[in-house]
Parts: structure tokens; sequence; C-alpha cells
């Protein structure tokens, strides 16, 4: 399934895809399409998600309460499934944005004395 | 429709929706249509992993799996019709042995008695100090530790009559529980229909002359009628009135008998029964005692509480009860009376390990099926494991392949079971006591372990192969095209190691079975001291008829001319007692003259027959000295008596018990004179040793329970019916019991029917194992000569002799077999010494038990050992060495 394109791309930490969903949706309801436009973008195409995996993704969210599905219609009038956070789902997020904090700050502090190292 | 199929329903039309934005999208950004789709679907991924991985975050993927394997795990064994076959019969076997076992163990210890809270009921009951035997309670006593002893919310006490009981002038002989007025609150049993006993009727004599009937009774002789309630009847020619019929489930309190009948205990007193005139004599104990102990109280706060009453009793009587404690037990343990406390503890769980063990020989024959399977399946295992199954998911495949075959296994053995149940029922219930309440239902106690031991064995006969599975490594089998698996060292030192578990169980239950046998068959041949065959005995009782003594004796005295009349009567004897009766003996306190007790020490209690002239030569018991009883002892001679051998031996050692005197307690006749010496009988138990016993003449101890004890030159049932018509000719109102052939009364429930139910069991059960570990030393001897046709074939080219090669084979496999029977005896060893106790004299290291065992188990073995290895010597080099 890797193209050449994708290669040059980061693959997704497991659980990471999760956490980009909730905060996504921080920002409001969103359809399946415009979540994935939105991790695309935020990221600037840096992480690139294999759009069809956001789907297990969401089922696995709303199977532990985090998130919610709701019918809705679209900007151009189009039917929708529209995923909402819910309040679990937001106590969650600052649950997991915290975890992420930890460990990104844990990554950084093991790697930049490296970094330093190599330019000295 | 299910949350699942809702949810990918949505998902359907979620991905549609998203791959038409996608492309929308793309064709904004300029793409040619057909080029902006193929994009989206690009970008959008495996369409079916993600409905796949969609759908798996819905289900329970662990049960679809499981639904998986056990699809597989049929269509697998559906293909190795004959391993599956094999293995779920010798499984089945192993199961319904030990479901047959454990329903008895469930009915005889687990089962609760069908009465309110039954887990909270203590057996109470005396032991004496000095022998350490169980005895009975007195009335005196249990009325003192009921009113004394705090842990308890409640006690009763009751007894066992056989009586009789007429009404609508039709007269039966019913089992009856006397009772006191608590018996049915405290039990916490309703009445079917009427009334029961109030917790204040029938403490004091002659009055509440009421009768409870017990359902069952009420259903056979009164065909369930409700217009019994309010009848007049007569127990034992008084007058009673019905009140009710108790519960459908309640038969009695006393586990292992079906009650027709219950009384007050005052109305107790007939002429044989002094219970309640001599209910004050702390001496005399013949009740049942059970409590019900408070809420929060448990056995050891109930007993310690027991101890004080007992020690204040102690005091207070110190020539009765100094010599006995008090002794209390869980209802479950002490069934159906507290002498069983010593011993249900100890046997039941001997043979439910015993049909364990039976069972784990089974699991061992059915892992080697496994085992090779397991190799012929390795080929197959390896090319999944490399096309991506995980390891843990193909063990757990092969698990549920052969839990499966425990859970049909379990299912036949089940079946199986509930057979060999009902044909140890049909085996276990004595002649002599129809009203045996033998009922091996099969509850969820039984199915639970059932299905337990059924998962265990799947589980054993699954995981030993299993651990090959999990060590060997997936890509070198693959290499080798599935021979990892097959050969090495280390298979054949497991195999060589359940050969030997196997054998060693095998010996261990033939050891401990072959004692059980031993036992029996020295019961069988025991000296009893008379002679049992060719004697038709029949039982009495005119006091069911409310006869008195006079006119009791008129109609025995008739009943005996004619029936001594009768062709092919060679002698004719009346006695109280017949030998290992189920209506027991009589045993009274015996005074010796000369003698002083010592403070503390109680009177013997000394077992007695009350016979006529007739009985020595009838039973043909000899006299060693003086002379049997006359005629001329009668009510005007003076009363005399004929001792055992033993008693004379322990009241007067040394001397001649001839024209020496004692006297017993509850008679007041005076000085007994012994008159004879008689040799000593084994009447009461079938114990090897023996016990004092001695002999009344009927005409100075009027008894108006007799039985009719008749040696006939005939076979002795050919003369039952007559017999009885004589009886009824004399009196036709006169129920008479237990006609039975004095060969069928020693089998009986107090004779050799426990000795002969544990030997049929033990012996049963050793045969199987016996049969079982030879299946596996054959298995096991084949299997490794067929690994070593090559090795074999290249001896013999080189010119070995057959016979040497067939020498090495046998001595290889033998070897086994002697290290496991080794471990076999050590084990029996210690459970003999264990369980030596019941033993009844056999010794735990019964010579004749371990050497013949050995002998048996080795032929067998070496049997088993030489017919594969002689096949294997028989084969042709040449052909040997090019199969490899």
């Amino acid at each position: 399934m890797s193209t050449k394109e994708q290669k040059e791309r980061v693959e997704l930490l497991q659980g990471t895809l999760d956490l980009l969903i909730l905060r996504t949706l921080l920002m409001g309801p969103a359809h399946g399409h415009a979540i994935a436009r939105a991790i695309e973008f935020q990221s600037d195409d840096v992480l690139q998600v294999e759009q069809g995996s956001l789907y297990p993704a969401l089922h696995r969210l709303i199977r532990r309460g985090w998130i919610s599905v709701e019918d809705g219609t679209s900007e151009n009038n189009r039917r929708a499934k529209f995923y909402r956070l819910t309040a679990r789902g937001r106590r969650q997020l600052a649950v997991e944005t915290s975890k992420w904090d930890k460990l990104a700050g844990a990554i950084a502090r093991v790697l930049r004395p490296v970094e330093q190292e190599g330019k000295s | 429709m299910s949350r699942r199929q809702r949810m990918m329903e949505e998902l359907d039309q979620d991905i549609r929706d998203h791959i038409a934005r996608e492309t929308e999208d793309n064709i904004a950004r300029g793409m040619p249509p057909e080029e902006a789709r193929y994009a989206a679907l690009r970008k959008f991924g495996n369409v079916t992993r993600v409905r796949e991985e969609t759908r798996d975050v819905w289900s329970f993927v662990w049960l679809e799996q499981m639904l998986q394997d056990v699809r597989f795990g049929l269509r697998m064994l559906g293909k190795s019709v004959g391993f599956t076959i094999t293995a779920v019969l010798t499984l089945a076997l192993g199961v319904g042995v030990n479901t047959a076992v454990f329903s008895v163990a469930n009915f005889v210890i687990l089962r609760p008695l069908p009465v309110a809270d039954s887990e909270r009921l203590v057996v109470l009951a005396m032991r004496e100090k000095a022998t350490s035997e169980i005895l009975d309670v007195s009335y005196a006593d249990f009325l003192d530790y009921r009113k004394h002893t705090g842990a308890f919310s409640d006690m009763l006490a009751y007894k066992l009559g056989r009586d009789g009981l007429a009404a609508d002038n039709r007269a039966d002989s019913v089992s009856t529980s006397y009772v006191t007025g608590n018996y049915f609150s405290m039990l916490g049993v309703r009445p079917a229909i009427g009334r029961l006993l109030a917790p204040g009727e029938g403490w004091a004599h002659g009055t509440d002359a009421v009768i409870v009937l017990g359902y069952s009774y009420w259903q056979r002789r009164f065909g369930g009628d409700p217009g019994v309630v309010g009848r007049k009847a007569f127990l034992n020619g008084k007058p009673v009135t019905i009140i009710g019929v108790a519960q459908k489930q309640f038969s009695g309190a006393y586990y292992l008998l079906e009650m027709d009948a219950y009384a007050p205990i005052s109305q107790s007193a007939s002429a044989t029964d002094s219970f309640w005139s001599t209910r004050n004599q702390r001496g005399k104990a013949s009740l049942f005692v059970l409590a019900r102990l408070k809420p929060g109280v448990s056995l050891r706060q109930a007993r310690a509480s027991l101890n004080v009453v007992s020690a204040h009793l102690a005091r207070q009587y110190s020539d009765v009860e100094k010599g006995v404690a008090i002794e209390a037990y869980p209802e479950r343990l002490a069934r159906p009376q507290a002498g069983a406390a010593d011993s249900l503890p100890v046997l039941v769980p001997l043979f439910l390990l015993l049909a364990l063990v039976v069972l784990l020989v089974a699991c061992i024959n059915v892992a080697n099926l496994a085992l090779v399977r397991a190799n012929d399946r390795a080929g197959e295992m390896a090319v999944r494991a490399a096309l991506g199954a995980g390891r843990v998911r193909l063990l757990r495949q092969w698990l549920t392949e052969n839990l499966l075959l425990a859970v049909l296994g379990g299912g036949v053995g089940m079946v199986l079971g509930k057979w060999l149940a009902n044909a140890l029922r049909a085996m276990a219930t004595p002649v002599d006591l129809p009203m045996f309440r033998m009922n091996f239902v099969f509850d969820w106690r039984v199915f639970a372990y059932a299905l337990a031991i059924s998962l265990l064995a799947g589980s054993v006969v699954g995981l030993i192969p299993a651990r090959k599975l999990w060590r060997s490594n997936l890509n070198s089998m693959l290499r080798e095209g599935g021979r990892a698996l097959s050969g090495g060292q280390r298979q054949n030192r497991a195999r060589s190691a359940l050969v030997v578990v196997q054998v060693a169980g095998s010996t261990m239950l033939l050891i401990v079975a072959g004692l059980f046998v031993r036992m029996a068959d020295k019961a069988r041949h025991m000296e009893l001291g008379f002679d049992p065959r060719h004697v038709l005995n029949l039982r009495m009782d005119v006091q069911q008829l409310g006869y008195d003594e006079a006119r009791g004796k008129k109609v025995y005295a008739e009943i005996f001319s004619h029936v001594a009349a009768l062709p092919g009567v060679e002698s004719a004897t009346y006695a109280y007692s017949v030998p290992f009766s189920a209506t027991g003996t009589r045993a009274e306190s015996v005074f010796i003259e000369n003698t002083i007790l010592q403070p503390g020490q109680l009177p013997p209690a000394v077992n007695f027959n009350i016979v006529t002239p007739a009985y020595f030569s009838t039973m043909r018991t000899a006299l060693l000295r003086g002379r049997a009883f006359a005629d001329a002892d009668n009510q005007n001679a003076p009363p005399v008596a004929i001792i055992s051998q033993k008693m004379a031996e322990q009241f007067w050692p040394g001397e001649d018990a001839i024209g020496k005197r004692f006297r017993i307690s509850s008679q007041d006749k005076g000085w007994l004179e012994v008159v004879g010496v008689a040799r000593d009988t084994r009447v009461v138990n079938p114990v090897p040793w023996t016990i004092p016993y001695f002999y009344l003449p009927l005409a100075q101890n009027y008894s108006s329970h007799l039985a009719l004890q008749i040696r006939t030159s005939l076979p002795p049932e050919t003369l039952a019916l007559q017999v009885q018509e004589q009886v009824h000719e004399i009196d036709p109102a006169l129920a008479v019991s237990d006609v039975m052939t004095m060969d069928q009364q020693i089998q009986g429930a107090n004779g050799f029917f426990l000795f002969n139910l544990g030997a049929h069991t033990a012996g049963g059960l050793g045969m199987l194992a016996l049969l079982l570990a030879v299946i596996g030393i054959y298995g096991m001897v084949s299997y490794a000569a067929n690994r070593r046709r090559h090795e074999i074939g290249v001896r013999l080219a080189i010119g070995a002799q057959r016979g040497e090669i067939l020498g090495m084979i046998l001595s290889q496999g033998m070897t086994l077999v002697a290290i496991g029977a080794a471990i076999g005896i050590a084990v029996a060893l210690v459970i003999a010494h264990a369980v030596a106790h019941f033993l009844m004299g056999v010794s735990p290291n019964d010579p004749l038990t371990f050497v013949g065992v050995s002998v048996v188990l080795g032929s067998a073995a070496l049997v088993a050992c030489y017919l594969p290895a002689r096949r294997a010597t028989r084969v042709d080099p040449m052909i040997a060495l090019h199969c490899e």
C-alpha cells in the first residue's frame, strides 16, 4: 500500500490519530472528510492520514463514548454524519494532551544533547 | 437490528460520502473526473480493510474467533474420525466413572437435607472416652444440653421405630420417627395437608395421642386422600389421631431412611422398648439429637459451649457422665448418624481420588494419541504460521480442538455416569432395608463437577502436546516439512514420563482396591459362629396389634407349633434379634456379682439376645460348657443366662463362669445365673474381633417383637409362603416382615453390604485403570519400536540377533513399568496407612495384595511390551532401511 508519496511523510503513531481527531473536534462538530482535511491541513500535510484509517478510529472513539455521531447537513446542503466531542471526550483530550506533552518533552530531552554535541 | 449492523450501514454511507467529497475537491483542483475519483480512492486506502477494522471495533473479537475455532476444530475432528471416536470414548469412560462416584458422594455428603437453612444443623452425640466409640444421647442429657447450651437456637431429639399402624381394619409395618414436639418447627417443615406437631406437644406421657404421616406413605397407603386428617388409627394397638401429612420433599431427618410416620416421643413406650419409663436414666442413651446453630455462632464456639455443660454434668452425675464426652458434627458429615463422622470425611475423598486417578490414566492415553496427531499436524501449523497466523492464535485453536474433544467426551461420560450410578444404586440397596432412600440425583453439583473434570481432562490432553507446539520453531518446522516436532530426546522423555505416571496411578489404585477386596473376602470367610445356610427368618410384633403378654405368648406358641409341623422344617426357634439385622440388637449395662466399679467407671454395656431352648441347635452354635436353655427355665424357675466365651473370659478370667451371677439394669429380676458358655459368634457387625454377648430365655423375658428362625432341609426360600400362610391362619391381622433367608440377611445393610459395595466399586476402578494403563504401555512401546525401525534394521543387517533386540525393547519398556510401579506402591502405602483404621483387620502392608498386584500388573505390562517388540523385530532389515 505504500507509495513514494507517502514514504516522505511521517507515519502516525498508534493512538496519535485518536488524539488528533479529538483535537480537531474541539473546534466543533465535523464530518469524516472534513476531519481528514483538517488533520492534513493543520500538520502542513506532514502527517498523512491514510484517510480510510480515520473511520475505525472514529468508531473506536464512539464506542468509548468520547465522541458521538449525529445526522446533519453539510455546507452545500448535503446530508452527512457529523461527529461531535462529548463531555467525556473533552476530559479525555485533556488527559491525553498532557500525556503527549510529557512524552514529547521526554523525547526532546533525550535527543537534544546529541544534537548539541554534533554541532560543537 | 443490532447496533453493530446499524453502525456498519452508516459507515458504508460515510465512506461513499467521503470519497465523493474528495473527488469533488480533486475536480475543483482541476483533475479530470476519472482521475479525480481514482486519486480519491487511492488516498482513502483499502476500503475492505477499513470496513473490517471498523467491524472489529463493534464485535466481541474473541467470541467470533472462538466460534471460528470451534467450527475449525469440529472440521478437524471430523477429518480423523478414528481418533475422535477413540478419544471421546476413552474420555467418556474416565468422566463417566467420576460422575458416578461423585453423584454418590454428592448424595452422601453434599446434598442438603431438604429443610430450612440446613447449613446450620449440627448432629450431637456422646463419645465414650475409654473406647472412643460414638454413643447415642439419653433423654435426660438431651434436656440438659437443650436447656443450658447457649450456642443453639433450638435442639430436637428423635428415635427410630418399626411399628404397627392400623387404620381401616388393615395393619402395616411402618418406619416411625418418635420426635420431640419441636421437630417440625425447628426443621422448618410444612404440612402437605392438615397440621404437624406443635413445639409444645408430646412432651408429657399420655397426652397428644397424635400421628403425622410421611408424604409417600400417605400416597401409597391412602392414595393421597385428604380425608385422612382427623381419622382414628392404631399405633401398636393404641388409638391415635392422624393430624396431617409432612410436605413432599421431607422424608425424615435420618438421612438414609424414608419415614412413614412421625409420633410424639412420649408415645414411644412399648413392652420391648423401655425408653419412656427409663428416660431419666442417663445411662440409657437411645436418641439422635440435632441442633440448630444460632446466627453468627460457629461450630467451634458451639463445641466449647457444649463442653461447659458437659463438664458441669460430669460433676453432677459423675457415675455416668465422667466417662463420656459430647461431640458435635455438621449434619452433612454425620449421615445418617454421628458414628459416620469418623469415616465419611476420609472414605468419600478416597473414592473420589481413586476415580480421578482413572481419569488421569485415561487422559494420558488420549494425550498420547493427541501427540501423534500433533506431529501429523505440525506441517499444517507451520504453513499457517508462515501465512501470518499468530502463535497464540494457533495455540488457542489447538486447545479449542481438545476442549471440544473434552466436551464431547464429557457429554457421553455424563450419560455413562448416569447409567453407572443407576447400576450402583441397584447394587447398593440392601435387601433388608426396602425403605433405604438412595437418590443419586443429577443436580447442578454433579453437572458442574462433570463439566469441570471434562474441561480439566481436555486441558491436560491439549496442553501436553501444546507445550511442544509452543516451543518448536515454526520456521525450522516449515523447512523440514513438519519433522521438527516428531522425534527428539525430549519427546521420548515426555512419553516415558507419561507411561510412568500411568503405571504409578494404576498400581496405586489396584493396591487400594486390592485391600478393599481382601477386606470383603476376609469378612466373607470370617468364622461367624453359626451356620447361615438353610435358615429362613421372618419377623413379627404382636405389640403392633396391641396384644398383652398373655395373649402374645399364646399366639406365638400356636404359630410355633404350626410351623414346626411343616414338612421340611428341621427345627425352629424364636429370637429377639437376627444376626446383622438392620433392626439392631439390644444391649444392657451389666453388673457382675462381687465386682465393685471404680468411681467414674461405667458398667459395661453388653449386647444380648432373647431366645427359646431350640436356638443353639437351630443356629448350630456350639455350647462349650454347661447346658442349653430348657423348657423348665420358665417364669417360676430361677432366672438364668448363657454367656459367650468372650464374656466369660472378660468378666471371669481364669475362672469357671458356670454358676457365676450378674444382673442387668432395666430388669429387676435379681441375679441371673450363668448355666452355659456358648462359642463366640459374630452377630452384631461383621468385624474381625469378637465382643461379649449373652442370651436370656424367652420364657423368663417376654418380648412382643420376635423373629422366627427356621432350619430346613429344603432351599429356605421355598418355605417362605407356607410359613406366612400358617401365621395368617392363626392371626390374619399380624404383619410379617423381613422374610428372608439368613444368607440374604448377612448381605444386608449391617452385614457385608458395605464391604461388598466398597470392594466392587474399588475393584471396578482398579480393573479399569489396569486396562487403560496396559493400553498406554502398548501404545508407548509400539510407537518407540516403530520410530526405531531404521536402527533395528541396521542392527539386524550387521548381524544382531532378534532375541537381543527383543530384549532391548522389552527392558526399556519394563524399566519404565518398574519405575512407575515403585512410585505407585509408595503412594499406595501412604494411602493404605491413612485408611488402615477402615480396613477391618487387613494389614495396610498386606503382602498378598502388594505382591499380587505387582505380579498381575507386571505380567500385563510384559504382554503389552512383548507384542509390539516382537513385531518390531520381525521387520525385514532391507525394507526397514529402504523406507527412510
